[in-house]
């Protein structure tokens, strides 16, 4: 184990313990809501100083910069049948779930459809892409048949395809910003029967890839998947936290976090996270009380200028989407002003170029924490899903009465872990912010001065992102 | 904006979430304070030219830049 890993354990077995124990000492016997020892806004304060004295022991045991030259370790050749076989999986997948949404029965919860998309794919590959890598590029359904149409015209016409034109550098990641916010709306904007209708959800997805067609067919398979579809780009930032990265048909090894540290810097990167973030804090948000209370006087707002109900609602929510998009962005820049004020001469867009990868972590930790028992009950949901698909009585492998038990995690399980990742997260999202600085800034006092007010954007982040889940934990 | 503050009572309780983050900020400011305050009164001292005589070496310290 190299030093810098050893320091990151210390840090997260540190992280974890204050949090667990910490609190306690303080605030003994104090009961709470679902039978907790402390109430849950001593969790934020305890996470706070976590965050503290992660900076602290950072900027004297993380002298230099470790992270961008980390080396890989080579593990293991990837056998030419893995990229197709995983394809064929991707294709077979889509074609299922968007059959199942068409064809089968228009109930949320028994059609496979509506659970696929938003705990499978959503939710539960960001667990899989932190975890290993990035898996949605090799089961990308759209690039698989995109690359499939590519390699038949190639074996018929032998000038194969046109070449794609020049992906313009503005663009960016910007594409992407505009698929995610559009799944974001949907998810949380749309009302509930039209969200969870499977009819919808398969024309949508249907749409999804052909929008992904066109783009692949102007600007390159490769460089579109990497850029301009919203969901690839999604899944692959998280993978950049994983310990494993595929090189070619190689796979390596690598220190967490360091993935990150290569993130290219386009156009488009801070308002994408921003959407990432921003889209599961407001999906916390809209089951607190202050969006009670704010949500229906933006709704009547609307409405006394001439919409109707429905529409009245869903134009309050897309308002406090994008005010909360807003807020993660407002938040990341007061960070990177921070950073201006100890280097004057970079531009504040180039700084926040620099850093943005800190907010890598930050997104997965939102999702993680904030969906976490969603993804551990619902995931259950596949055993009968699996066996009648179209939810029309079918029971392929016999499992079609299995049930969901709601018992095997408590709600004080659920608020710990979920405070432990969302810690976890921050502190991941310190370390990178405090490498990157000593990078950027020779005098390695500087640097540390340089991150204070990054500190302040942890700590932002973290008591909002606790604020958020105890709110819709209530 | 009268309809925010309908409900106050049922979230007003939350901003305690917001205490350790306002705790840093207020460090942080003070902390900036101070800092140009410091700036200042070193400015001030290397333009009296007794005073720059007398402390030569404070006189010509750079300047923190925060």
């Amino acid at each position: 184990m190299t030093r810098a890993s050893r320091i990151t354990l210390l840090v997260v077995v540190a992280a974890v313990a204050a949090l667990f124990f910490g609190p306690e000492a303080i605030a003994h016997g104090i009961a709470g809501r679902t039978d907790l020892p402390i109430p849950r806004w001593l969790f934020g304060w305890a996470a706070a100083l976590v965050l503290v004295v992660s900076f602290v022991a950072l900027a004297m045991l993380w002298p230099k910069p470790r992270l961008e030259a980390a080396r890989r370790r080579r593990l293991v050749r990837i056998p030419a049948a893995v990229d197709p076989i995983c394809a064929v999986i991707g294709v077979a997948l889509f074609t299922v779930v968007v059959y199942a949404g068409l064809a089968g029965t228009q109930s949320a919860v028994a059609n496979i459809a509506p659970r696929f998309i938003y705990i499978f794919f959503w939710v539960g590959l960001v667990v899989a892409s932190v975890a290993f890598g990035d898996l949605f590029r090799l089961f990308n359904p759209w690039r698989a048949i995109a690359r499939a149409v590519a390699w038949g015209i190639r074996r018929i016409s032998p000038d194969g395809l046109p070449r794609p034109i020049a992906y313009p550098e503005r663009l960016g990641r910007w594409p992407a910003v505009v698929g995610l916010f559009a799944f974001a709306w949907i998810e949380l904007v749309l009302p509930s029967q039209d969200r969870t209708m499977p009819s919808t959800l398969s024309t949508l997805a249907l749409v999804y890839a052909a929008v992904q067609f066109i783009g692949m067919s102007v600007y390159g398979i490769e460089r579109w998947t990497q850029r301009g579809d919203g969901f690839s780009v999604y899944f692959g930032l998280f993978a950049a936290l994983s310990i494993f990265e595929r090189r070619e048909s190689t796979l390596y090894l690598r220190p967490p976090l360091v993935g990150a540290t290569s993130l290219k810097r386009l156009p488009g990167t801070a308002a994408l996270l921003s959407v990432m973030i921003g889209a599961t804090a407001f999906d916390g948000a809209s089951e607190g009380e202050l969006w009670r209370s704010v949500g229906p006087k933006l709704q009547e707002f609307f409405v006394a200028r001439g919409a109707g109900l429905e529409v009245g609602l869903e134009l309050a929510y897309t308002v406090g989407l994008l005010l909360m998009i807003l807020l993660i962005a407002g938040i990341y820049r007061i960070g990177v002003y921070g950073i201006h004020t100890i280097s004057r001469d970079r531009s504040m867009s180039d700084l926040s170029a620099l850093f943005v990868h800190t907010l890598i972590p930050i997104a997965a930790a939102y999702v993680i924490a904030h969906y976490f028992s969603l993804l551990v009950f619902e995931s259950q949901a596949a055993s009968f899903l699996i066996s009648d698909p179209l939810g029309d009585g079918s029971n392929y492998f016999g499992t079609a009465d299995s049930t969901i038990d709601y018992s095997i995690l408590s709600p004080s399980a659920i608020w710990c872990t979920q405070v432990a990742i969302l810690v976890t997260g921050h502190i991941s999202g310190l370390i990178l912010a405090h490498d990157r600085a000593l990078k950027v800034f020779a005098d390695p006092k500087l640097a540390i001065r340089s991150q204070y007010w990054m500190l302040v954007v942890m700590v932002g982040f973290t008591s909002l992102g606790l604020w958020l889940l105890s709110a819709s934990n209530q | 904006m009268t309809f925010i503050f309908a409900h106050t009572g049922h979230w007003i309780t939350s901003l305690i979430y917001a205490a350790p983050v306002v705790l840093l900020v207020a460090l942080l400011v003070a902390d900036h304070m101070r800092n140009r305050r410091r700036d200042k009164a070193k400015v001030g001292s290397a333009a009296d030219p007794v005073e720059a005589q007398a402390e030569p070496a404070k006189a010509q310290k750079p300047h923190n830049p925060a």
